[in-house]
Order: C-alpha cells, then sequence, then structure tokens
C-alpha cells in the first residue's frame, strides 16, 4: 500500500513530518502496558491496601485512575503537543465540571443551621 | 467557494476542521460524564441506604479495563499506519480494535444479564437477602402472587386487558397461551335503577371492552360537561362578594353542589338503562387463576386484588408469598439483628453461625484499626461484619458447595409472605440508586463504545477510496475517530475504580 | 460611490447563474434538496427561523388560554379564543376543557408546554439557531458552516424534537402537567395514577428534550468550529463583529451546559421507564396509591441542580441573540462606531463564564446552608456587573449619534430600557432573604418576562427586520412595522408591568384561577387579573401586522436598490442578495474592524471591513489624538 502517491497536501498538514511507524507504535505499545500494570495495581490497592481511612483509599483509587488517565490524554491523544485552542477549550470544561462537582459537595458540608429548622 | 481546511490545517489555529468539532465534541463529553459523576458524588454522599461495596463482579469489569486499552493501543496504532502510509498495518490495527469493541460489549452483556436475573428483597424491618426467586418455568418464577378469581369487576374508564396476561390457564403446569384467555365466557350483570339486573353472556375480547368503554365515555363526556359547567362556578360563588358573610357563601356552594348530585344522579340513571356503568361485573363459570407480577399491582388482599389501571379481582389468595432461595443476608439496616426476620425463615443454625461470624469481624477490625472509638458504627466495619455473601468470604462463613445447595436446593428454599416484604426487585435500575446510576453510566458509556465502533468500522470498510485519493484525509478521520474512542477509554478508566473497587 | 455589488448587475434571482469558484455538487438541486434537506446555511437558517416563528406562535397561543382562565376562571373561553384549543381536535377538547371551560390539568400542560416551547422550541431556534446560522458565516466570510451535513442533521433532530414536543398534546395523558422545570417528584408522580403508565405525556416531554438537546450540543460544535477555522482573511478575533462573538460565546454555553441537563433528562426517563429513583426520596407517598412501591433514597434536589446548572446559562441563550443584534442595529442607524467594542467583548466573556457558577440562585428555597447560600448570592451579584457594562456600552453608542429611526432600529431602542428594567429587578432576587418573599410569586415571572419579551423579542424583531433584505431582496413595509412596534410596546408593558405588583402582593406563579379560590390572596389586585389579560389580547393584535408584512414583503415589499441598503460594514452585505450557494464571488478579505462609521477623512459615512484603509483615512485618524478615537483596525 506504500506506493500511494505523495500527495501535495501532505507537505500541509500538522504532524506530516513523515512518522517512523516502529518508533512510535513502541511507545504506544509500551504506554499500553504501562495502563495495564496500573490496572493491576488499582485492584491490588482496592484489596490489600488500607489506608485507615475510606476517603483516602477512595482518594488513592482515584489518583492511580487520574495517572492512567493522564497517559491517555498525552500519549494517546497527543496532548503533549497539541494546539493552544484545544487546551483552552478543555480548560474551560475542566473548570464548569470542577465547579459543578465542588458546589453539588458543597451543598452536603454546608448544610441548613439547625436553628433554621427548629423555630 | 470550497469550505477551506477540511484536510490541511489552518495556519493560525494549526488545526484542520473536524479536529476543532471533535475537541468541542469532547469537551462537550466531558461535561456529560461530569454531570454523571457529579451525580454518583451527590447521589452517594446523600445515600440514606448503605452504598453497595464490593457487590459488582470484579473480575469481567477488570477484563473489560484491559480489553479498552488493547484497543486504545490498536486504534492510535492505526492512525500511525496510515501517516507511515502502510495501510496494510491499518487494516488489522483496526480489525483488532472492532474486535476488542465486540469483546467488551460482549462482557457487558453477560454483567448486565446476571445482574437482571437476581433478585433482591428487603423485609420489613429492614433486612436484606439477595438470590433468586425459585424458577418454575420460562415464564412463571416462584415470586407471583397467585389468586383464584370467579369473578372481575372491570372500570370502563381505565381497564385495559393486560391483566390477563398472569392468567394461567386451567391445566395444571401448561404455559399459559395468549389466544385462549382473550377469549374468556363470561355473565355479565348490571344493576338497573330499579334494582333489577341485566344479566348476559359476553366474549371478552379486546372489541367488546373497546365497544364498552367508547359507548361509556361518551355519556360520560356529556356528564363532566354539566358538572364542571357547576363546579367551576364555585370559585366565582365564594369569590362574588367578598365583604359578605362567611356563610352566605357556604350556602351559594352548598346549592351548586346540590345540582351537581342531581346531575350525577340524572347521568348514571341513563347510563344504567343503557347497561352501562364504570364498573362491570363478570362471573365466570369455572374459577380461573392468577400469577400476577408485583409491576400493575395496586394492592390486594385475602378476597381481592386491584390493578392500577382499575381492574379488580375478585375471589380468594391462593398464595402471596416470594419463594426464594437466598445467596446473600445484608442486616446492616435491621433495627435487632438477633430478633431480625430472616432468621425466622432460614433458621437458628445460620443464625448462630452469622452472629459467629459477624463478632469475628468486628474483632478483626478492632485489631486492624484500633483506633476508631465505636467500630460497630464504623461503615466499613458493619460492611464487613454484617452483610455475607454465601461462599464467597474466602470460606470463612460456608463453603463453596454448601452456598451452592442454598442457592438451588428446593429444601433450603425460604417462603417470604409479601406482608413482610418491604420491596422486591431484581437488580436493576429499580433496585436503588446505586444500581441505576451504575446501569445508566455503563448503558451510556456502552452506547458511545456502540457508536464509536460503527464509525471505525465504516472508516475500515470503505476507507480505501479516500486512503487513494488523499491517504491524509483518511489518516485525519481515523485521528478523529481514534480521539473519540480514547475519550470512551478514558471514562471507563474511571468507572472501573469507581464502581467495582470502591 | 455605492457598492460595487448591485442586485442587477448580479440578477438575485438565478443565483446559480454565476460561476464563483469551483463548487463541484453546484447544478441544479431538486426542490427537496434545496428547500427541505438542505445543507446551506442560509436555507437552515431560514428553516430555523419560521419554526422558531411558528413555535413563539404557538406558545403566544397556549398563554392566551392560560390568562382567560386566570382573569375569568369558571368562565367559558369566548369564541375569539376557543379555537385555539380546536387546534388541537374536538377529542382534545372535550376531554379537557369541556364546554370550553378551562380546567386545572389544561391550565398546568399549557403553562408546562408554553414554557418549554417559548424557551427550546421559540426563542432559542430563532434567536441563536436562525440568526447564527444565516449570519454568522456571511460576517466570518466563511462558505458554509464547517460541517455542512452536520447542520442539516441537527435541524431535523430539533424538528423531530419539536414534532415529538406537540404530538404530546394528543397522548390519553396529555402533555407534560409539571412546568417547564419538569422537578422530580411531581412529574413523576403527576401520572402514576393514569392508565397509561409506561408511555405518559411526562416520558414523551423527556424524549423530546433529549432530541432537542442533541440538536443543540451538534449545532453548538459547529458553529464554534466556523467561527474558530474559517474565518476569512484579514478576520482576526478582534475584528470580529459583536454580533459574532457572543454568538460564539452562547455556542459555548449551549456545549458545556446542555449535557448535564441531558443528565438530568435521561435520569428522569429511566425513573419513569425503568422504575428507579434517581430523584424520588424514600417514603414517597401520594394520595392514589400511598406508599410507593418504589426504593427511594434518591434526591429530588439533584435534578434542581442539574436542571440549572443548564437553566441559568440558558437565560443567557435566551438574551444574548438580542444584545448581539442590537449592537449590530446601534452603530448602523446611529452612523458610529459602537462604544467600547472592547469591554463589550470582555464583559461578554466575563458574562459567559460566570453563567456557569450562579444556578442555585433558583433554589434558595430547598434548605441550603448559608455557606452555599453566600457562594451563589454573590456571584448573582456578580454577574450583573457584565450585564449593566454591555447595557452601558449600547446605550453610549446612541450619545451623539445621528439617529436613523428605521424598523429595526425602533425595536432596538426599546430594547434598551425593557432589557433593563427586567435585568435590574432580578437584582433584589438574588439576595436570598429577599427571594424568599419573591420566590414562584408574579415577581419572578414578570422579572423575567421583561428580559425574554419587550428585551429579546424585541431584539429579534429587529433582527428580522435588519436581514430580511438580506435574505429575500426586499425591505419589510414601514407603515405596518410601526403598527407592529407601537402596539407591542404598549401590549408588553400592560402586559408584564402589573406583574411586579401582583408579585410583591403575593400572586403565586401557578394559580389557574388567579388566586380567586384562596381566601388570603390580596383581594385589591384582582382587577390586575383583566388588565394583565387585556394585554396579552392587545398583544397579540398587534403581531397580525407583523405576520401580514412579513409574507407580504416576501413577494410585494420595496427592492433594495444595492446589496449593502443600510450602508453597514460587516461582510454580509458584501455578498450578492440573496447570497448564493458558496456566498461570496471572490474570497474576501478583511482590512478594518467591524464598526467603522464616520471615521475622519473617509469619502462615505460608512467604511465597510472588506475596503482597505485608504491613505486619507490614516491622514484623518492621525489628526485625533491617540488616546481617545474608537476607530481602530
Ligand atoms: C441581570 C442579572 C440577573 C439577575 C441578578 C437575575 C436573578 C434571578 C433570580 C435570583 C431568579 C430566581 C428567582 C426565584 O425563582 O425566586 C431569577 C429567575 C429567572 N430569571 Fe433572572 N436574573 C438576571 C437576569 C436574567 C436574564 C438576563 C434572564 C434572561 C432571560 C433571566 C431569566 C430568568 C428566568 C427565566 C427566571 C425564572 C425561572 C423560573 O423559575 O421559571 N434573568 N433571576
Ligand atoms: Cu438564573
Amino acid at each position: 500500500m506504500d506506493q500511494a502517491t505523495e500527495h501535495s497536501h501532505d507537505s500541509q498538514g500538522s504532524h506530516d513530518h513523515p512518522i517512523d511507524l516502529r518508533k512510535t507504535v513502541r511507545t504506544y505499545l509500551k504506554v499500553g502496558a504501562t495502563l495495564i500494570l496500573f490496572t493491576f495495581i488499582t485492584w491490588g490497592v482496592a484489596y490489600f491496601v488500607d489506608l485507615g481511612d475510606e476517603h483516602l483509599n477512595i482518594a488513592l483509587g482515584l489518583l492511580i485512575a487520574a495517572f492512567k488517565v493522564t497517559l491517555v490524554c498525552l500519549i494517546f491523544m497527543h496532548l503533549n503537543h497539541e494546539r493552544g485552542l484545544i487546551y483552552k477549550t478543555l480548560l474551560f470544561s475542566m473548570i464548569f465540571f470542577a465547579a459543578m462537582m465542588f458546589l453539588f459537595c458543597l451543598a452536603f458540608y454546608s448544610p441548613i443551621e439547625d436553628s433554621f429548622l427548629k423555630p | 467557494m470550497q469550505i477551506p481546511y477540511e484536510v490541511e490545517a489552518r495556519p493560525d489555529t494549526g488545526l484542520y476542521n473536524a479536529k476543532v468539532g471533535i475537541w468541542l465534541f469532547l469537551a462537550s463529553e466531558v461535561m456529560l460524564f461530569g454531570g454523571l459523576f457529579s451525580s454518583y458524588v451527590f447521589l452517594r454522599l446523600g445515600a440514606d441506604f448503605p452504598w453497595p461495596f464490593h457487590e459488582l463482579k470484579v473480575l469481567p469489569g477488570f477484563i473489560n479495563t484491559m480489553v479498552l486499552i488493547a484497543s486504545s493501543v490498536s486504534v492510535v496504532a492505526a492512525w500511525a499506519s496510515l501517516k507511515a502510509r502502510r495501510y496494510g498495518w491499518y487494516q488489522v490495527n483496526m480489525i483488532i480494535t472492532l474486535l476488542c469493541a465486540l469483546g467488551f460489549m460482549g462482557i457487558k452483556s453477560y454483567e448486565y444479564y446476571f445482574k437482571f436475573v437476581h433478585y433482591s428483597l428487603k423485609l420489613s424491618d429492614g433486612s436484606v437477602v439477595a438470590g433468586h426467586p425459585k424458577h418454575v418455568d420460562d415464564t412463571h418464577h416462584g415470586d407471583r402472587i397467585a389468586f383464584q378469581a370467579d369473578r372481575i369487576t372491570i372500570n370502563l374508564k381505565s381497564s385495559n386487558l393486560e391483566f390477563l396476561d398472569g392468567l394461567r390457564s386451567g391445566r395444571e403446569n401448561a404455559p399459559y397461551g395468549e389466544p385462549e384467555t382473550k377469549e374468556l365466557k363470561f355473565k355479565t350483570k348490571v344493576e338497573k335503577p330499579d334494582k333489577s339486573f341485566i344479566s348476559s353472556d359476553i366474549t371478552l375480547t379486546d372489541s367488546w371492552l373497546k365497544e364498552k368503554s367508547e359507548a361509556y365515555w361518551a355519556l360520560k363526556e356529556e356528564e363532566s360537561y354539566a358538572v364542571i359547567a357547576l363546579e367551576t362556578q364555585k370559585p366565582l360563588a365564594r369569590q362574588s362578594d367578598s365583604d359578605g358573610v362567611k356563610a352566605d357563601k357556604q350556602t351559594k356552594v352548598d346549592a351548586i353542589n346540590k345540582q351537581i348530585a342531581a346531575v350525577q344522579k340524572e347521568f348514571a340513571d341513563k347510563a344504567a338503562a343503557a347497561g352501562l356503568s364504570e364498573t362491570i361485573l363478570l362471573e365466570s363459570a369455572q374459577p380461573l387463576t392468577f400469577l400476577n407480577k408485583e409491576k400493575g399491582l395496586m394492592k390486594y388482599g385475602a378476597s381481592e386484588y386491584s390493578f392500577r389501571e382499575g381492574t379488580v379481582l375478585h375471589g380468594k389468595l391462593l398464595a402471596d408469598t416470594i419463594q426464594f432461595n437466598v445467596d446473600t443476608i445484608d442486616l446492616r439496616q435491621t433495627v435487632d439483628i438477633e430478633k431480625s426476620l430472616v432468621w425466622k425463615h432460614l433458621g437458628t443454625e445460620l443464625k448462630q453461625r452469622f452472629m459467629r461470624y459477624s463478632n469475628e469481624r468486628v474483632e478483626e477490625f478492632k485489631k486492624h484499626r484500633p483506633k476508631i472509638a465505636e467500630p460497630e458504627k464504623n461503615v466499613v466495619c458493619q460492611r464487613d461484619s454484617l452483610r455475607v455473601e454465601f461462599g464467597n468470604e474466602k470460606k470463612k462463613f460456608m463453603s463453596e458447595e454448601e452456598a451452592d445447595s442454598y442457592l438451588h436446593d428446593e429444601k433450603y428454599m425460604i417462603s417470604v409472605p409479601r406482608s413482610e416484604k418491604r420491596f422486591y426487585s431484581n437488580f436493576s435500575p429499580s433496585l436503588s440508586p446505586y444500581y441505576a446510576i451504575y446501569f445508566l453510566m455503563t448503558g451510556l458509556h456502552g452506547l458511545h463504545v456502540i457508536g464509536g465502533a460503527i464509525v471505525l468500522g465504516w472508516f475500515l470498510f470503505t476507507g480505501r477510496k479516500m486512503y487513494l485519493r488523499n491517504p491524509e484525509h483518511l489518516a485525519n478521520r481515523v485521528e478523529v475517530g481514534g480521539l473519540f474512542w480514547h475519550f470512551v477509554d478514558l471514562v471507563w478508566i474511571f468507572l472501573f475504580p469507581l464502581y467495582y473497587l470502591m | 460611490m455605492e457598492a460595487a455589488h448591485s442586485t442587477h448587475t448580479h440578477d438575485a434571482h438565478d443565483p446559480h447563474g454565476h460561476d464563483h469558484g469551483n463548487d463541484d455538487h453546484h447544478h441544479e438541486l431538486p426542490w427537496y434538496q434545496k428547500y427541505l434537506f438542505s445543507t446551506d446555511h442560509k436555507v437552515i437558517g431560514v428553516q430555523y427561523g419560521i419554526s422558531g416563528l411558528l413555535f413563539l406562535a404557538l406558545g403566544f397561543l397556549l398563554m392566551l388560554v392560560m390568562r382567560w382562565s386566570i382573569a375569568h376562571p369558571g368562565e367559558a373561553l369566548p369564541g375569539g379564543l376557543r379555537w385555539i384549543l380546536h387546534i388541537f381536535g374536538d377529542d382534545f377538547v372535550t376531554r379537557w376543557a369541556p364546554n370550553g371551560v378551562v380546567s386545572g390539568s389544561l391550565y398546568n400542560m399549557f403553562g408546562a408546554m408554553h414554557g418549554t416551547i417559548m424557551v427550546f422550541f421559540g426563542v432559542v431556534p430563532l434567536g441563536f439557531a436562525a440568526f447564527v446560522n444565516f449570519v454568522t458565516p456571511l460576517q466570518v466570510g466563511a462558505p458554509d458552516m464547517a460541517f455542512p451535513r452536520l447542520n442539516m442533521w441537527s435541524f431535523w433532530l430539533f424538528f423531530v424534537s419539536g414534532v415529538l414536543m406537540v404530538f404530546s398534546f394528543f397522548l390519553p395523558t396529555g402533555a407534560a402537567q409539571a412546568g417547564w422545570t419538569n422537578y422530580s417528584p411531581l412529574s413523576a408522580t403527576v401520572m402514576r395514577a393514569t392508565d397509561a403508565h409506561f408511555w405518559t405525556g411526562q416520558t414523551q416531554w423527556l424524549f423530546a428534550m433529549v432530541f432537542n438537546i442533541s440538536a443543540s450540543l451538534l449545532g453548538a460544535v459547529n458553529v464554534l468550529t466556523t467561527v474558530i477555522n474559517l474565518r476569512a482573511k484579514g478576520m482576526t478575533w478582534m475584528r470580529l463583529p459583536f454580533f459574532t462573538w457572543a454568538m460564539f460565546v452562547i455556542a459555548f454555553l449551549l456545549l458545556l451546559a446542555f449535557p448535564p441537563l441531558e443528565v438530568a433528562a435521561l435520569m428522569q426517563l429511566s425513573d419513569q421507564v425503568f422504575g428507579s429513583s434517581f430523584f424520588l426520596p424514600t417514603g414517597l407517598w401520594t394520595k392514589e396509591e400511598g406508599l410507593l412501591n418504589v426504593s427511594g433514597g434518591g434526591h429530588p434536589v439533584l435534578f434542581q441542580h442539574l436542571f440549572w446548572f443548564l437553566a441559568h446559562p440558558e437565560v443567557y441563550v435566551l438574551l444574548l441573540p438580542a444584545i448581539a443584534i442590537v449592537a449590530e442595529i446601534i452603530p448602523c442607524n446611529t452612523r458610529k462606531p459602537l462604544w467600547g467594542y472592547k469591554s463589550m467583548v470582555y464583559g461578554l466573556l466575563v458574562l459567559g463564564f460566570l453563567s456557569f457558577i450562579v444556578w442555585a440562585h433558583h433554589m434558595y428555597l430547598t434548605g441550603m446552608g448559608t455557606v452555599v447560600a453566600t457562594f451563589f448570592q454573590f456571584t448573582t451579584v456578580m454577574i450583573s456587573v457584565p450585564s449593566v457594562i454591555l447595557l452601558t456600552c449600547l446605550m453610549i453608542s446612541l450619545w451623539g449619534g445621528s439617529i436613523r429611526f428605521t424598523m429595526p432600529m425602533l425595536f432596538a431602542t426599546a430594547f434598551l430600557p425593557m432589557f433593563g428594567i427586567g435585568g435590574l429587578t432580578g437584582l433584589p432576587l438574588a439576595f436570598p432573604f429577599i427571594d424568599l418573599f419573591l420566590h414562584d410569586t408574579y415577581y419572578v415571572i414578570a422579572h423575567f418576562h421583561y428580559v425574554v419579551a419587550p428585551g429579546t423579542l424585541f431584539g429579534l424583531f429587529a433582527g428580522v427586520y435588519h436581514w430580511f433584505p438580506k435574505v429575500t431582496g426586499r425591505m419589510m413595509g414601514t407603515k405596518l412595522g410601526h403598527l407592529h412596534f407601537w402596539g407591542s410596546l404598549i401590549g408588553m408593558n400592560v402586559l408584564f408591568g402589573p406583574m411586579f405588583i401582583q408579585g410583591m402582593a403575593g400572586f403565586h406563579r401557578r394559580w389557574y384561577d388567579g388566586g380567586k379560590s384562596f381566601e388570603m390572596t390580596s383581594h385589591e389586585y384582582f382587577w390586575m387579573n383583566e388588565l394583565i389579560s387585556w394585554g396579552a389580547w392587545g398583544l397579540g393584535l398587534a403581531q397580525i401586522p407583523f405576520i401580514i408584512n412579513f409574507f407580504w414583503s416576501i413577494k410585494g415589499g420595496k427592492r433594495v436598490a444595492s446589496d449593502n441598503p443600510w450602508n453597514a460594514t460587516t461582510l454580509e452585505w458584501n455578498t450578492p442578495t440573496p447570497p448564493p450557494h458558496g456566498n461570496f464571488l471572490t474570497e474576501p478579505v478583511v482590512y478594518r474592524g467591524p464598526y467603522e462609521y464616520s471615521v475622519p477623512g473617509a469619502e462615505k459615512d460608512y467604511s465597510p471591513q472588506w475596503e482597505p484603509v485608504t491613505a486619507a483615512e490614516e491622514e484623518g485618524l492621525k489628526a485625533l489624538p491617540q488616546s481617545a478615537h474608537p476607530w481602530k483596525h
């Protein structure tokens, strides 16, 4: 299939420097292996590690998940070298997501005062 | 003019259109799943029931995580192959991706299936048992309400023939067949104004019911015309002289009420004369046996069974027990564990075993976390000590063989009368907000997997022409499809620990 | 001296006769592809516009019926109004309004559907979708939207959602009855006792909303991509017309705020169809069924959070198109640059940002703690700052201009005070201790209707009058236009003004009899019920000249003399009239800012974006003190 003609478009695109397939795929495989490794770690941590507090355990699990997600974003989704516009867009959705999560939680940690309920 | 930047990147943004589009779409997807994750947190923080922990089988979720990671690697490799102009490798990688998608959905369906056939029964004192209802035949489980009716009250306003779904033909153990049951012969009786009866023989069919109810509705509408016209005078009457005496207003309202009653009586007479009434009593020559699900049930007693749509069965209640094989006991919401209702059914031997097991767990917990002051009130401790899955607790509670016989042997089957039940459901969204959001999130994620697979499959099967015309165009498309795919993978990476592990 | 393209030389009736670029799909299309399943952004814009107007009309008619019930509870609808009910067929009338008397259920149904239709099927499709589709690609100098086929799909998804919504009236249960906010558990229980449990009006409402939301999301992606990636050469961000800036921000609001509502709608669907308890608390009890046979354990307040997370940004989605349109029309008709273009843009961005974190000011009475309430009070007060910046800039733009009171300008000027009233009356509501008394009263109704009706709708009418000549090549008539304008202005104020007073007197927003059956209502304000209804009939009458004008002008209006009849500066006026498929004859290039009116030294009083800066203009600008002048290209 390599004989597909070198197209004039090729020289214009953004990531169009010719790609070393073997090297790139090797990177991807390494990242994939790391992800799988960390999946095992998440599992192990959930069953065999106890930090002595529910919330800490959850935080640890989510931290590992966040690490895995970061890998996926940076390497598979090429966010390690993307255009500014994309970061800006994602920044906003992350901010609003964080705000939503935070304010939802706040509703539980700042309940209505008892004195309002009892006359 | 042609739309620019469909393939090549715009110099100042450095992006081609589809890539801008997909990232914007993903930003919106972040908010979609963000809303779901926030709701998860909200429901979990605000739960007034013990939030399930390690209740889902981990292995399928674990395998699925692997599968998705593999597909992520292969889809990005497919893109790289196109970039390197290696169409063959592209095809191989794409096929791997699609196989992974198929595998993921397969495993997911298997998980769903086993949830749907598993049931949970909450008793009136808060004790919960899970397991399987007795299996009688394909359409019948031992959790139906058996009722023998010789008379049926049809409500012409609202009845439909759905209630016949529970009908079991007279022949013992035969599955109930549709055509037979929909042609039932009855005698009807309608009371006339002079207290005499009109009786007739009818065959209960859709068309009979339709005809009758339409005739009745026509009358009823006429009546409601008249009644509403009077009814709506009431606010005016109350209001008319706002400075007037309260008693005056009341007399006016009473007068209107009287008129309404008169109108209603007039129409009742008219209807009866035509052999119609809101309810029609059907009498059957031989008694009919119903096995009803709770769905559609309004209420029932020893001699009456009412459906929500208005039909009432008269006769006698044969059985309202839930026949059930237990594989899990959960007493976290039970007021008094010693006196829990489950022991009545499961026997004292199991109770003693449970108490022993429970104490051991509490001791273990104390040793493990000595700093916690009241271990009995600690969520984790309760989770360990008050909920037990037979055979699944590293053989500490009972052996797997024994658990198996508890789940399958008729001799261990319990019969819980419905009066002792608070809530009964299979492990579906209706069981609790936990399962509701589990099914919603994984279901939505599954839809994304299917959608992504369709798009990627499209690129695989129709890509060659585009590749030959402009390989970069196909590479771009696969990049965009791949970005979506990675996002779906990324969501799962969070879903897995959230639902399966914590 | 007139612009180089005149309608004559371009033969507006046969745009396809021209050769503009190498558009390969450019042979004659069959009619259904040209007008129905078109991928042309202009056709789609017009489709959205017409559907939006139709839905606005439908929503308005529903409201007339409600107003009758409030002003004359228990009395049969007069013949002049009864036909509205017969739109839905005779069966509908016998079932819901025997003898033409509005029943309570019918009132609830129309109330819920009025809100839903006006917000999601009227104002957003007309104000956002129609204008953005028609104008924005032209203003940025693009040949079409970035994804034309997706654009067509969004429209048809929207169309399906509209059909689903309207057809829910014909269900045996009737349409949804739980308000446009569709709060649970009311929405989950209101139709539980009826025979069709599985498919009720409530369920259909949710289905329609899921479609509607999906359509909006796709549309938003398209708009954003178009603005980001298809801007013409020289069209830098700070040369974008304010209109397009506003549409850009709106699209972002839709993109990021709608998904949580989609989540909420799916959860409610699950509650309806699968019997789950996302929003049903433990121990839920109804009169008909007693203790409901559901698991419970869910949270009604969660629904409100998810709903308002969308619905507050949504109110800006309703408002901003009007501001966007007015910001185009004012400079054009005062022949002056827009005052404070940059502050307006930044104000807009801040407004967009803040609108995501004020939502719970709709929920002060759900029993939230003081910390949360304070937070939302703070952000809500904050957000009025950028709103005021926008309004002030528009007001100052009038200062010292030689104003032409064309039809669009009339509506645009009226928009300013009307929106002012609406916005300022929102401020008191931002404070929980005042909202305690005003929540769910007619005061709130008056507040947001002042923003959306005499505010947004006037802006949208202004837009219709302004761009009508570009769409059809003919102007709308002024005589009928004036009738429309003055009638609407008076009608609107008679309609919504007294509601403030009633609201402060404690009138609840959902009384179907206007409060007559409650002993405790403030009797001295009942007469306003009738006054308000008169306002509504008047407003309805005032729309008749508009309808006549609109349809008559398509064929019989005055032909435009040039492609740029208002002598405006933005790129859409640089296309043939009406613009052909592919829009521009030559690739447009932008040389200057969007509002260069009366540039010192220029020979005309407007210097369009597509004309290079002349030496004389450079000279003229040099003569001015650098710090002051607004004409920075
Ligand atoms: C200028 C700043 C504004 C402030 C401070 C403000 C404040 C508020 C507050 C606090 C409420 C809740 C009242 C209650 O339910 O008790 C409210 C309701 C509402 N506002 Fe505004 N508002 C503002 C502008 C707008 C704008 C521009 C719109 C655009 C249409 C709008 C539309 C609405 C709507 C639709 C409701 C009622 C929703 C419902 O309950 O059905 N508001 N406003
Ligand atoms: Cu708001």
